[in-house]
C-alpha cells in the first residue's frame, strides 16, 4: 500500500491507483473546518465559503492524488510543476477566503496563533520563505533525494502548500490587524513575488540537460516527449502559469482600488466654498 | 647504437597505421571491467533483413551493444532515449565515431519491422539486429552474460523478459573496458563518448 504518491521507478499504467493518505490529508482539513469554522459562519456567507473550501480542497486533491500527483512524483518534471502551481498559488488563497475575516481576527487575538499570523504576514518575511521555499524545493539534490520517498514527497507538497501560504497572507488576511500593507504596496508585493521563481523556471527552460534524475530515468509515458523537453514544458508552466493566480490577485486589488477611488467625492475647490457653493 | 635502433624499431611498431591505441578507462562515468571484455563475433540479421557481422562492421568504431527488447517498459527504451539524446548534443565527430547496436532478447515479438519502426523513435541510425534465440544466447554468452529469462506477471497478460540492464562499450581497441548501468544520465554520457573517441 502506498499511502503518498511518491517515485516508485515501475513503469506507468493509466490503471487507477489509490492514495489513501491524499484523501486523509484532505478530509483532515475539511473536518478541521466544518467543526471549527463552519459553525461560526453566519448563515448569508456559508455557502460561498463553503465553495472556497470545496475549491481548495478540489485543488489539493488534484494536486496530490492519481494521476496527477503521480505522475509528478516519479514521472513526468511537467506534472510535478502543475502540482507546485495548485498547491502554492491557487489552493492556499481559496482556503484563506474560506474563513471568514471575524474568525481571522479572532485567531489573530490568540497569544501563539495570533504571533505567528502577525509575523507571516510581515511582507519580506513571507516573501523571503516563499522565495526560500520555491528556490530549495527546485534544487536537484533536494528533488532527487526526496522524490524517492513517501516521506520526502509529502515534504515538498507541505513545504509548497506553506509557501502558498506564506505568499498571500500578507495581501488576504485581515487588516489591520495583521495585515499593514496598503494596495499599491499589496501590488508590489505580488510583483515582487514573481521574480525569484524565474530563477528555477529559466534553469528548467534553458538547461542543456535534464536537472532531474527522477524524470530523466523515468519510465517514458508518452515515447514523443523527450525528458528534456518535459522539462522545458514544466519551466514555461512555472512561469506562464504559475503567475496567472498572482497577477490574477494583482488585478483584483488594481480595479477595487480603483473603484474605491472613483466612489470617493471629489475635493471641492476653496472658490466654491467662497460662494456657498453655488458656481455662475 | 644499438638501443637507439631497438627503441625506434619499437617506436615504429607503436605508430603503425591502423593500430588501436590501448584505451585508459580512467574517469569515465560507467564501472570499469577487469579483464575488459572482447569485442564479441556473431552474425545476426539486421532490421533490414541482412547479414550483420558485428565485428566486422562496427570495427574502427566506438560501438554500444545494448541487449534488450522493444516491449520493456522501463530501462531499454530510458537507455536509447538517453544515449540518442547524448548524440544529438554531441559533436558531429563523435556522432562519426559511434555505432549503436541493439540486440533483442525476445525475437520471438521483435521482427524486423517493429524493431526498426521502435528504434526510429530514439534514431534512425540505431542498429537493431535479431536471429534465432540460440544465435543471440551465443552473443551474450561471449561478452559475459546469460541467457534472457521470460517472465509472466499475475494478472498479466502480456510476459517480460529478463536481461542485463547495461551498455557495453567497446572502444577501438576491441574491448570493452566499462559497461554503463541503468542510472547513467545524458550528461554522463556525452562526456563519456567524447573520450571514447578522442581516447581510443
Amino acid at each position: 500500500m502506498q499511502w503518498w504518491c511518491s517515485a516508485t521507478g515501475l513503469p506507468w499504467t493509466w490503471a487507477w491507483k489509490a492514495y489513501p493518505g491524499v484523501w486523509l490529508f484532505v478530509g483532515l482539513i475539511a473536518w478541521w473546518y466544518l467543526r471549527s469554522v463552519d459553525r461560526a459562519v453566519a448563515p448569508g456567507g456559508r455557502v460561498r465559503r463553503r465553495l472556497w473550501l470545496a475549491a481548495g480542497l478540489f485543488s489539493i486533491w488534484i494536486a496530490l492524488d492519481w494521476p496527477v500527483g503521480a505522475l509528478g512524483a516519479g514521472y513526468l518534471a511537467s506534472f510535478h510543476t502543475i502540482t507546485y502551481i495548485l498547491l502554492s498559488f491557487v489552493a492556499p488563497p481559496c482556503l484563506i477566503l474560506a474563513v471568514p475575516d471575524d474568525q481571522w481576527r479572532a485567531a489573530a487575538h490568540r497569544p501563539r496563533l495570533g504571533r505567528l499570523l502577525w509575523w507571516t504576514a510581515r511582507p519580506w518575511i513571507a516573501l523571503g520563505g516563499f522565495d526560500a521555499i520555491v528556490l530549495v524545493t527546485h534544487v536537484p539534490t533536494v528533488v532527487d533525494g526526496l522524490m524517492v520517498s513517501q516521506l520526502g514527497a509529502l515534504l515538498i507538497d507541505l513545504a509548497w502548500l506553506a509557501g502558498g501560504f506564506l505568499l498571500w497572507w500578507p495581501v488576504m488576511g485581515p487588516a489591520p490587524e495583521v495585515v499593514r500593507m496598503n494596495r499599491p504596496l499589496k501590488m508590489g508585493y505580488l510583483f515582487l513575488s514573481t521574480l525569484i521563481p524565474i530563477i528555477p523556471s529559466a534553469f528548467l527552460t534553458f538547461a542543456e540537460y535534464p536537472l532531474y534524475a527522477t524524470y530523466e530515468l523515468a519510465p517514458r509515458i508518452f515515447p514523443l516527449l523527450t525528458a528534456q523537453q518535459d522539462q522545458q514544458v514544466a519551466g514555461l508552466l512555472m512561469k506562464l502559469v504559475g503567475d496567472l493566480p498572482v497577477w490574477f490577485g494583482f488585478g483584483v486589488i488594481f480595479f477595487r482600488w480603483a473603484r474605491e477611488e472613483e466612489r470617493r467625492p471629489p475635493p471641492v475647490h476653496p472658490d466654491a466654498l467662497k460662494t456657498g457653493g453655488f458656481a455662475g | 647504437m644499438r638501443r637507439l635502433i631497438c627503441s625506434l624499431a619499437l617506436w615504429l611498431i607503436a605508430c603503425k597505421p591502423g593500430a588501436p591505441k590501448a584505451f585508459n578507462p580512467e574517469g569515465l562515468a560507467g564501472p570499469t571491467i577487469e579483464p575488459p571484455i572482447a569485442k564479441p563475433e556473431f552474425v545476426l540479421r539486421s532490421t533490414e533483413g541482412k547479414p550483420f557481422d558485428f565485428r566486422r562492421e562496427t570495427e574502427g568504431y566506438v560501438t554500444l551493444l545494448f541487449f534488450g527488447y522493444t516491449h520493456c517498459p522501463d530501462i531499454c527504451p530510458v537507455h536509447l532515449a538517453n544515449i540518442a539524446a547524448a548524440l544529438e548534443k554531441s559533436s558531429p565527430e563523435v556522432n562519426n565515431a559511434v555505432k549503436v547496436v541493439f540486440v533483442t532478447t525476445d525475437p520471438a515479438r521483435d521482427t524486423p519491422a517493429v524493431m526498426r519502426a521502435w528504434l526510429d523513435k530514439f534514431d534512425r541510425r540505431f542498429i537493431g539486429l535479431t536471429g534465432d534465440s540460440a544465435a543471440i544466447v551465443g552473443a551474450l554468452r561471449q561478452v559475459r552474460l546469460g541467457a534472457p529469462t521470460r517472465e509472466q506477471l499475475p494478472n498479466d497478460t502480456t510476459y517480460y523478459v529478463g536481461h542485463a540492464a547495461f551498455v557495453l562499450a567497446f572502444t577501438r581497441d576491441d574491448l570493452a573496458h566499462v559497461v554503463y548501468p541503468f542510472g547513467i544520465r545524458q550528461a554522463d554520457w556525452v562526456k563519456d563518448l567524447r573520450k571514447m573517441t578522442e581516447g581510443s
